[in-house]
């Protein structure tokens, strides 16, 4: 169980011009949810998922991991074990020769035993499918590619949490699909715990749970169903609103009533069919 | 028909020539850009788009084939590159892979000292330019590059561009990694500009939703071969050749495709959401 209880933070707080960019945000996840975080940029999305494996930590208030506080420094390997991070650019992120070296790099840096390592490796890499790529340099791969090395590696870890930040938004529409359904596959064995940053609605949809920020607060946390619903607060927070919900108000404007809670195709045809 | 700024003419590219790596990657391609359009060109990964946009501003010089860019070939001997690559803007995907200098000021500056502007036309330049953009140059002029976001980056960077006074502009993928009101508000600069100062744009995009909101035309590269090149219209009604390829289709002809499955009639050659708005109606209300 993650557990944020009311944490603020704020950017350079010694300088002339302090940042603030989270405030008073508090929040728990529970294991084996797929939690997602949506927000304009800016918004403290980023902020917020730095304080769950203690890259940041807060100025006020607490972020407790399994029970673990991330503020105290001793902690700090811990609390790294147990919470992963995959970046948008998995570019940033590929440091080794070949895939498979890449993906032991984390698990060495553990410390544990050769064995368990290469077990570990091996998991990971039939997990994202990339056992034909094992012995590839990683820059001959396609970035989508690339992201699932950075996924692999990040699970060789052994995480319990994952962080994604917006692991999908440089690849094209192929590799994004193909990005989205390995983690998806991660969801589906609740195995880890998975929060995600994104842009992408249709992600957003599949996710359990969805968390909004606006100026570093938590302006709304509901289920994707129940926040899809609430269109004037999405437009007016500049979010991109799903195609079944934005047909569905432009036709309600035209006269013909689509209650605001269908959110899927199916929904949406059903209800086109009673009209 | 409008006349043609771009001629290219069974043009080839291979890569590492003259080695046994040697690989052919453009194949005899042939085609020509109207003046004022927006064309975009729609390929998977590795299919030649980023080769071929370098041809527009003599990156690249046929070695077989050749490009013709405002009635120039771009293989003379005598062409004025410096005034070519005026002419011919690129704006590439990361702006961190085009800003350089240390404020907004400075970027802009830079490319119309190289072409001799006088000192004091230039200051008047930038600011006219970062207004063409929808940046307010008394927030921008001073600010420095790394305090900006992605999509402002981005605006900087055509502004830097735009200074120059170029007639065609092309842009490599350009909405990767913004954000929705980022990539809404750069899609509206784009058009803007092409309403407002006539530019013959030619885009490389991953996207379909941006190709179905900014094409005149588009353009399927696939293996270094134009499959297609047509009206949006014409392109996305091939969806299983599109799917063929390796592409995605956009979310309006998906969601179009669904309510055709379930037995709601609406127009297969619909793209957007405007249109599928109207068939709807028309369908709703004679029922």
């Amino acid at each position: 169980m993650i557990k944020i209880n009311d944490l603020y933070f704020t950017y350079y707080p010694e300088s002339e011009n302090p940042q603030k960019a989270l405030t008073a945000v508090s929040l728990s996840i529970k294991e084996g949810e797929f939690v997602s975080i949506i927000g304009q940029n800016g918004s403290g999305k980023t902020t917020l998922a730095k304080h769950l494996n203690a890259i940041l930590t807060p100025t006020k208030g607490s972020v407790l991991i399994d029970g673990i506080n991330t503020r105290n420094k001793e902690n700090l390997w811990d609390v790294r074990k147990k919470v992963g991070m995959v970046f948008q650019n998995p570019e940033n992120q590929i440091i080794c020769s070949t895939v498979r070296s890449d993906i032991s790099f984390g698990p060495e840096n553990l410390g544990i035993n050769r064995v368990e390592i290469e077990n570990r490796v091996d998991k990971s890499i039939e997990l994202m499918g990339l056992s034909k790529y094992q012995d590839y340099p990683p820059h001959m791969l396609s970035i989508g590619l690339k992201q699932k090395v950075t996924i692999a590696g990040v699970l060789a870890m052994g995480t319990k949490y994952i962080i994604f930040d917006e692991p999908t938004s440089m690849l094209d529409s192929l590799g994004k699909k193909e990005v989205f359904e390995v983690i998806l596959n991660l969801r589906k064995k609740r195995e880890v715990t998975i929060i995600y940053i994104t842009h992408l609605m249709e992600e957003v949809l599949k996710s359990d749970r969805t968390i909004v920020m606006s100026e570093g607060k938590i302006v709304l946390d509901d289920s994707p169903k129940k926040i899809f619903s609430k269109l004037k607060i999405l437009r007016s927070l500049s979010l991109d609103v799903p195609i079944i919900p934005d047909i569905s108000s432009r036709l309600n404007k035209r006269g013909i009533s689509i209650p605001s809670q269908i959110i899927t195709t199916q929904e949406f045809v059903n209800c086109l069919k009673q009209l | 028909m409008s006349k043609a700024i771009i001629k290219v003419e069974n043009l080839f590219h291979s890569y590492m020539q003259g080695t046994p790596f040697e690989k052919e990657v453009l194949h005899g391609l042939s085609f020509e850009v109207y003046h004022g359009e927006k064309l975009a060109i729609v390929g998977p990964t590795q299919s030649g788009k980023s080769t071929l946009l370098q041809y527009f501003n003599a990156i690249f010089i046929p070695k077989k084939g050749r490009v013709i860019v405002d009635e120039q070939d771009t293989k003379d001997s005598r062409l004025n590159l410096k005034e070519l690559r005026r002419k011919v803007a690129m704006l590439f995907q990361h702006p961190d892979s085009q800003l350089f200098k240390e404020t907004v000021a400075d970027d802009i500056a830079f490319g119309l000292k190289n072409m001799n502007f006088p000192e004091e036309v230039i200051e008047i330049t930038i600011k006219k330019a970062l207004a063409t953009v929808g940046l307010d140059s008394n927030e921008f002029f001073y600010r420095y590059i790394f305090s900006l976001s992605g999509g402002e980056k981005k605006k900087v960077a055509i502004a830097g561009i735009l200074a120059l006074n170029p007639e065609i502009l092309i842009l490599d993928d350009p909405t990767a990694g913004l954000d929705p009101k980022g990539r809404v508000d750069f899609l509206n600069s784009i058009k803007f500009l092409h309403d407002k100062l006539g530019l013959t744009t030619i885009f490389v995009s991953s996207n379909m939703n941006d190709v179905v909101e900014l094409a005149d035309r588009v353009m399927i590269l696939v293996d270094g071969k134009i499959e297609m090149i047509d009206i949006p219209e014409n392109i996305f009604i091939k969806r299983e050749k599109l799917l063929s390829y390796g592409l995605t289709l956009p979310s309006v002809v998906e969601l179009v495709d669904e309510l055709i499955k379930s037995g709601i009639n609406v127009d297969e050659k619909i793209i957007n959401i405007d249109q599928l708005e109207e068939s709807l109606i028309k369908i709703l209300n004679s029922s």
